[in-house]
C-alpha cells in the first residue's frame, strides 16, 4: 500500500514537472476576447478546427470558416509563400483567425490596436525533424534555458497572401 | 513468502527510483542552459525604477551560423527574477526564420521564466540597408499591462505578472561564432536610448550603461550622449 501511494505521489509529481516543463501558464492577456464560444485549449494546431474552435496557446484563436468563406490564396501557395529553405514538411488548415494580443481589454481604449479579428487565414504549420531551440535571446545576467519546439506556425492571410504572425508549438 | 515480498518491496522502490530519475532528468534538461552574449546597453543601477525601454536601432544583417542567432532589441526585466523580460527588436535565426532573412519580434516572459515563445512579426522590409532605424518600444501603458511597438506603432499588449528594474538595449549572439549587428566598416548605430519613468522618457548615457561581454565585438560609447556604435570585429 505505502509503495503504491509512493508511485502514485510519483505520479502527480511527475504530471505536475512535465506541465511545468511544457505547459505555458500564461500571465498576458485573456484569450476568451472574441463574441464567440468558449475555445478549446490546445498546445498544437489541429488538422480541422473544431466547431467550437480552439485556443492555441493561448496566442491564436482559431474558428472553423463559414461554409461561404472562400480563400482567395489555395492551400499550397499559402504554404509556399513562407520561405522554406529546409524543405520541412508542412500542413495548412483554413481559419477564422483572432490574436488576442492585438485587441484591448475590455474597457479599454482600442486606439492603436491592431485589432486582428476573424481574419480568414491559412494556419500553416511547418515541423521540425527534431525538436528546435526556438529562444532567440535572453535578458543579459539572466541565463534562460533552452526553448525546444517541434512546430513553427506561420499565419497567412488567405485573402492576400500576407504573411500576418509567426510563432512555436510543441 | 517473505523473499517474494521483499522482491516485490524492492520492484516498488526500484519503480520509484527510476521515476524520481526521469523527473530528474526532466527537470535537468532545460537547465543545460547556453550563455549568450551582449554588446550595448542596460541601466547600470539595477535598482532603478523603470516602466520601460526604446532605442532606435538600425538594420543589419549579420553573418549567422546555421542554429544560431544575431538580434538587437530593447527590453526590460526584472534582474532579480528566473525570466521576468519583455523585448521587441529584430532578429535573424536561419533555423527557423529562413536563411538571409530578418524578422522583427517580441517575447514576454513570465516570472517563473513560462515564455509560449518569440512571436514573428513582418519580415525587416530592407535589413541590408543599413541607414535604416526602426525604434523598438517596450513598456507598461498602465500598472497591468506591456506594450510592444515598432515606430510608434503597437504591435501587440500582454498582461505582466512582475516589475522591472533594468532597460536593456543590446545586440545579442548566441554564440560567438555568430556575428553581432555591424562591421569594422560600418557600425550598428543605437540612438534615442531611453527608459521611462511615471510616464516620461529620459536619456540614458552610454558611457555610463556600456555593457560588452563579447569578446568578438566592440563599441563606443560616448559620455553625455544617449546612442552608442557596436560591432562585430571580424568582416
Amino acid at each position: 500500500m505505502k509503495h503504491r501511494r509512493a508511485l502514485l505521489i510519483a505520479g502527480v509529481v511527475v504530471t505536475l514537472a512535465v506541465s511545468a516543463t511544457l505547459g505555458f501558464a500564461r500571465t498576458s492577456h485573456s484569450t476568451a476576447r472574441a463574441d464567440t464560444p468558449t475555445p478549446l485549449s490546445i498546445t498544437e494546431v489541429p488538422a480541422t478546427i473544431p466547431a467550437q474552435g480552439v485556443s492555441v496557446n493561448g496566442i491564436a484563436n482559431l474558428l472553423p470558416p463559414s461554409a461561404d468563406q472562400v480563400p482567395t490564396i489555395s492551400q499550397s501557395d499559402a504554404i509556399a509563400l513562407y520561405p522554406n529553405d529546409e524543405s520541412l514538411p508542412a500542413t495548412a488548415v483554413l481559419a477564422r483567425v483572432t490574436l488576442p494580443e492585438t485587441i484591448p481589454d475590455p474597457g479599454q481604449s482600442s486606439a492603436g490596436f491592431q485589432n486582428i479579428s476573424d481574419v480568414l487565414c491559412w494556419v500553416v504549420t511547418f515541423s521540425f525533424p527534431e525538436p528546435r531551440n526556438v529562444r532567440i535571446s535572453e535578458p543579459q545576467g539572466i541565463t534562460m534555458p533552452p526553448l525546444m519546439m517541434s512546430h513553427h506556425v506561420v499565419i497567412i492571410d488567405a485573402q492576400t497572401g500576407n504573411f500576418v504572425e509567426g510563432f512555436f508549438t510543441l | 513468502m517473505f523473499g517474494s515480498q521483499k522482491k516485490r518491496r524492492f520492484s516498488g522502490v526500484a519503480k520509484v527510483i527510476l521515476l524520481a530519475a526521469a523527473i530528474g532528468l526532466l527537470l535537468l534538461l532545460p537547465a543545460a542552459a547556453f550563455a549568450n552574449y551582449f554588446d550595448g546597453m542596460k541601466t547600470s543601477n539595477n535598482g532603478i525604477v523603470t516602466q520601460g525601454a526604446q532605442a532606435y536601432i538600425n538594420r543589419f544583417l549579420p553573418y549567422v551560423t546555421n542554429g544560431g542567432t544575431s538580434s538587437a532589441w530593447s527590453m526590460i526585466a526584472n534582474t532579480a527574477g528566473s525570466g521576468s523580460y519583455a523585448q521587441v527588436g529584430w532578429a535573424v535565426v536561419p533555423s527557423v526564420f529562413g536563411n538571409h532573412n530578418a524578422y522583427y519580434f517580441w517575447e514576454y516572459a513570465d516570472v517563473y521564466g513560462n515564455d509560449p515563445g518569440p512571436r514573428q512579426l513582418a519580415a525587416v522590409p530592407t535589413p541590408l540597408d543599413k541607414t535604416v532605424a526602426d525604434k523598438f518600444s517596450v513598456y507598461q501603458p498602465d500598472s497591468s499591462h506591456i506594450n510592444y511597438q515598432i515606430n510608434d506603432q503597437l504591435q501587440h499588449q500582454t498582461g505582466r505578472d512582475w516589475t522591472p528594474n533594468q532597460a536593456q538595449w543590446f545586440g545579442e549572439v548566441q554564440t560567438q561564432s555568430d556575428h553581432v549587428a555591424g562591421s569594422p566598416a560600418y557600425h550598428e548605430y543605437f540612438h534615442g536610448v531611453q527608459h521611462l519613468y511615471n510616464g516620461s522618457w529620459y536619456n540614458d548615457d552610454a558611457y555610463i550603461n556600456r555593457h560588452n561581454d563579447n569578446s568578438s565585438a566592440d563599441g563606443t560609447w560616448p559620455s553625455g550622449y544617449n546612442k552608442c556604435w557596436i560591432w562585430d570585429t571580424r568582416n
